[in-house]
């Protein structure tokens, strides 16, 4: 939306010029100086400037918006629900992390061992491995819409996981933790939150500009035509079955880079940090973030882990002694345990009704505000 | 007689500030170690974090109170060194994701943490190299395998559990069913069912099934799983009584046991199946969650279901410890306005365990400054001193981690869940003549069935011998 309106008096005057990912030398001073800023962060930290922290939480932020990013494909693009995603995710963590430790399978009575491989080898493989996972997944698809699709996606989330737990638990450890390696990089270790920020912080911003350029691709628009009106978009000629096939190996194999990321980041999995409340959670940061926009994913993981992980602790500190007067009903013991679920119920609630097509929506809106200034529409 | 009634009315309005200055003293059972530091007007923190509002609140929401009103306590009589003791705890909602934000944020703290306390497995199995890397020592109270002692089950990290590993736990049991073959179905057949993921399922071990089997308990092969949001397991139960169970052991927190009794009670099996579970599946909350599916004798039915229990009991009111915290109880319920029904909700195995974690936090920072000095207080220093002492918080539990070998403490009781009776001095034989609490409540209780023992060794290629079970009293 925003990106076909320029700033009072600026016209484009060449084609590079309309199709731009920065389209005023002031988008491109703002994009660098922020990608500056992000990237100079690990050292603002141990300058002591910043908290460590924080490099953990925008580690984990970077690595939740490719996750979510995939969804955005599959959902916000072409208008298929998932619910299995979190299952997607395992996927790429798992096989990442074996990958990265290496392992033995028997196949027809021989033993196969697989070496173990650095992560910049594993990283790809296991993304396309997920995607894959993500095209048998897909294949539903072809009869089903809507809530049905939804209940077959489900099947991913159930399958999936006991598939890890059980017929490959001697190499994944089943429900116990899976340790694995920290990467490294030409003997640089990337063990540190500081160090593996130059690992995730690029791919994610890779990962959001491929994003961004699919749905600006002959492929993307296929995907938003079958998001529209998938029998329009048939008659139109439009494979939609190639095409929803496509979204699901592109939202998976999202998932598998987000997966693989995880483990490489925690260094240990476990199969509890995939199950299908993650799977919602995800559904949710992308609905609050902006389904359908490049940075909906962005903007719905940040705001979710911002207000779970820092916000309403913060304001627990002040609630917890001015909340037991206004909430009698709730037992003075329990009013920290009900502060979260309560407040990110109120938040989520409150979102919905004001800003239901989530906060990139908002943000466009105020860019074409801010662009279009000093008129008002 | 004007200036002389001016004087005694100061006097007067004096003597309650002079009293107040009088200094509180602990209690006199309490054997702490003398501080050789001042370190009044400062401030120590107590971090502990994990999920208070989710699957685990029913029991972490009374360890809250019970860790605050023993710092009241233990504050009101110089906390630690003169220094007063503040808790900075997190929710995680069960979340391993806000887990690991939470430990990042405390881990960074500056000064850093040189103590923490956790409450579930998979938050130690997540957090397990990064704690060792960070040296910060933890007590936690759970005991997985891998978050205890690592994937192979030989290293031996930084968290130190209050409880024995799940799998000694339910080997435990298997050894108390082959030595009281009398009150356990003949070819005693033991199922499987638990919540899914790690927690859940670490007490269905190789080695737990193993040593089953060595007393003469046969463990059905494959777990049945449910979530723990599941009203109902009949399916569940049904599939494990179809494959030859008579009896069935779960390792959940309190809301495990009830669902299970419930769908034996739906069954009508409640007297033919032997029910069984971890020390959480015990907690008295567990009798409280549901109180109106019966079994035929009018009792909640979770009645006569077996456990672990290394702690002691409220009931056991001959030890001081015990003696102590049922008078406190009363006192912070009367200064807190707390009515009966959350007495009855706080008065559980964690609100002790709260009272037990404070009580060695203030002991080992107090042995640790002694040693090393105000300046050398930190995670390694702390670590050293939990390997090397042998004390029992309040008197309720051992806590002697044998220099540094082991991480789980290894005495456990097993005992069996009943209802007081009507005359409070033992357990209920009908819902006749069981106490009514304001009417409505039976009074949940534990009842031991063996002294303190060492349980048997679980951890990969550390079986031991049962016969090597010894008594042992606290």
């Amino acid at each position: 939306m925003a990106a076909n309106i320029r700033p009072s008096g600026v016209f484009d005057t060449s084609y590079a010029q309309d199709i731009a990912l920065n389209r005023t030398r002031t988008d491109q001073m703002i994009n660098l100086g922020l990608i500056f800023l992000l990237l100079a962060m690990p050292l603002l930290s141990a300058l002591g400037v910043i908290p460590l922290s924080l490099i953990g939480t925008i580690n984990r932020i970077a690595i939740l918006v490719i996750a979510v990013q995939g969804l955005n494909i599959l959902v916000g693009y072409t208008g298929q629900i998932s619910l299995g995603h979190a299952a997607f995710v395992a996927v790429g963590a798992y096989s990442a992390a074996l990958m990265s430790r290496g392992f033995s399978f028997p196949v027809f009575e021989q033993i196969i061992t697989i070496p173990a491989m650095p992560f910049w080898i594993c990283i790809p493989l296991a993304a396309l491995f997920t995607g894959l996972v993500g095209l048998i997944f897909g294949l539903p698809s072809l009869r089903v819409k809507g809530f049905y699709l939804a209940m077959a996606t489900l099947a991913a989330q159930y399958i999936i996981p006991w598939i890890i737990k059980n017929p490959l638990e001697s190499v994944t450890n089943g429900v116990r933790p899976l340790e694995v390696p920290a990467p490294s990089f030409f003997g640089l270790s990337l063990a540190g939150d500081r160090e593996i920020f130059y690992l995730i912080i690029p791919l994610s911003l890779l990962m959001m500009l491929l994003a961004r350029n699919i749905i600006r691709t002959r492929v993307g628009r296929a995907f938003i035509s079958i998001r529209d009106n998938d029998l329009a978009a048939e008659l139109l000629g439009i494979n939609v079955f190639r095409y929803k096939l496509q979204a699901f190996f592109l939202s998976a194999l999202y998932a598998g880079v987000a997966g693989s990321l995880m483990a490489f980041e925690s260094n240990s999995l476990s199969i509890d940090a995939f199950t299908l409340d993650y799977s919602i959670l995800y559904l949710a940061m992308l609905i609050i973030g902006g389904a359908g926009f490049p940075l909906g994913s962005l903007f719905g993981v940040a705001f979710v882990t911002l207000l779970v992980q820092n916000l309403i602790p913060w304001l627990s500190d002040y609630l917890k002694i001015a909340l037991p007067p206004l909430l009698p009903f709730v037992s003075p013991v329990s009013i920290e345990a009900a502060l979260n679920p309560l407040l990110f119920g109120t938040a989520l609630v409150l979102f919905l009704i004001l800003e239901p097509r989530g906060l990139a929506y908002r943000w466009e809106i105020l860019k074409i505000s801010w662009k279009i200034r000093p008129y008002s529409h | 007689m004007r200036k002389l009634l001016i004087v005694l009315l100061l006097a007067l309005s004096l003597m309650p500030v002079i009293a107040q200055e009088e200094p509180l003293t602990l209690a006199e059972f309490m054997q702490r170690t003398e501080c050789e530091a001042d370190l009044t007007g400062q401030t120590l923190p107590l971090y502990h974090f994990g999920d208070i509002s989710a699957a685990y609140a029913p029991i972490t929401q009374p360890l809250l109170a019970g860790i605050g009103d023993a710092l009241e306590y233990f504050n009101a009589r110089g906390g630690i060194c003169g220094a007063t003791v503040e808790q900075v705890n997190r929710d995680t909602a069960n979340d391993l994701a806000q887990a690991q934000a939470v430990y990042d944020d405390f881990s960074t703290r500056d000064p850093k943490p040189f103590f923490l306390v956790m409450y579930s497995s998979p938050d130690s199995e997540l957090l397990r190299e990064q704690l060792a890397e960070d040296e910060i020592p933890v007590v936690i109270s759970a005991g997985s395998v891998e978050g205890l002692y690592g994937p192979e089950g030989n290293e031996p990290g930084w968290i130190f559990a209050t409880n024995p590993l799940y799998a000694d736990q339910m080997a435990h049991f298997c050894e108390y069913v082959g030595a009281n073959p009398d009150s356990f179905p003949e070819s005693p057949t033991m199922g499987y069912i638990s919540w899914p993921g790690s927690f859940g399922e670490a007490a269905y071990t190789p080695e737990a099934i193993a040593h089953c089997a060595e007393q003469g308990v046969t463990v059905i092969d494959g777990p049945e799983l449910f979530l723990p949001t599941a009203p109902d397991v009949i399916t569940q139960v049904q599939n494990l009584i179809d494959k030859g169970a008579n009896m069935l052991y779960t390792n959940t927190l309190a809301s495990g046991g009830p669902v299970i009794a419930r769908a034996l009670v739906d069954l009508g099996l409640e007297g033919e199946i032997v029910l069984a579970g971890d020390v959480w599946t015990m907690d008295s909350s567990a009798g409280l969650i549901d109180q109106q599916t019966r079994n035929a004798a009018g009792l909640p039915a979770v009645n006569g279901m077996y456990g672990s229990m290394p702690f002691r009991w409220w009931t056991e009111l001959q030890v001081p410890g015990i003696a102590f915290l049922n008078e406190q109880f009363a006192l912070q319920a009367e200064a807190k306005g707390r009515d009966a029904t959350t007495q009855a909700r706080l008065r559980n195995i964690s609100y002790l365990l709260g009272w037990q974690t404070v009580d060695l936090y203030i002991e080992l920072t107090t042995q640790t400054i002694n040693r090393v000095g105000i300046e050398g207080l930190n995670g390694a220093a702390m670590k050293e001193t939990m390997e090397t002492t042998v004390y029992e918080p309040l008197g309720l539990q051992l806590f002697d981690f044998k220099g540094g070998e082991i991480r789980d403490l290894e005495q456990n009781r097993i005992v069996q869940y009943a209802f007081l009776n009507a005359e409070g001095n033992g357990p209920a034989t009908s819902g006749d003549d069981a106490m009514l609490l304001g009417g409505q409540f039976f009074v949940p209780i534990v009842v031991p069935l063996t002294d303190f023992q060492i349980t048997p060794d679980m951890r990969p290629g550390m079986m031991m011998d049962p016969q090597a079970t010894e008594e042992a009293a606290p």
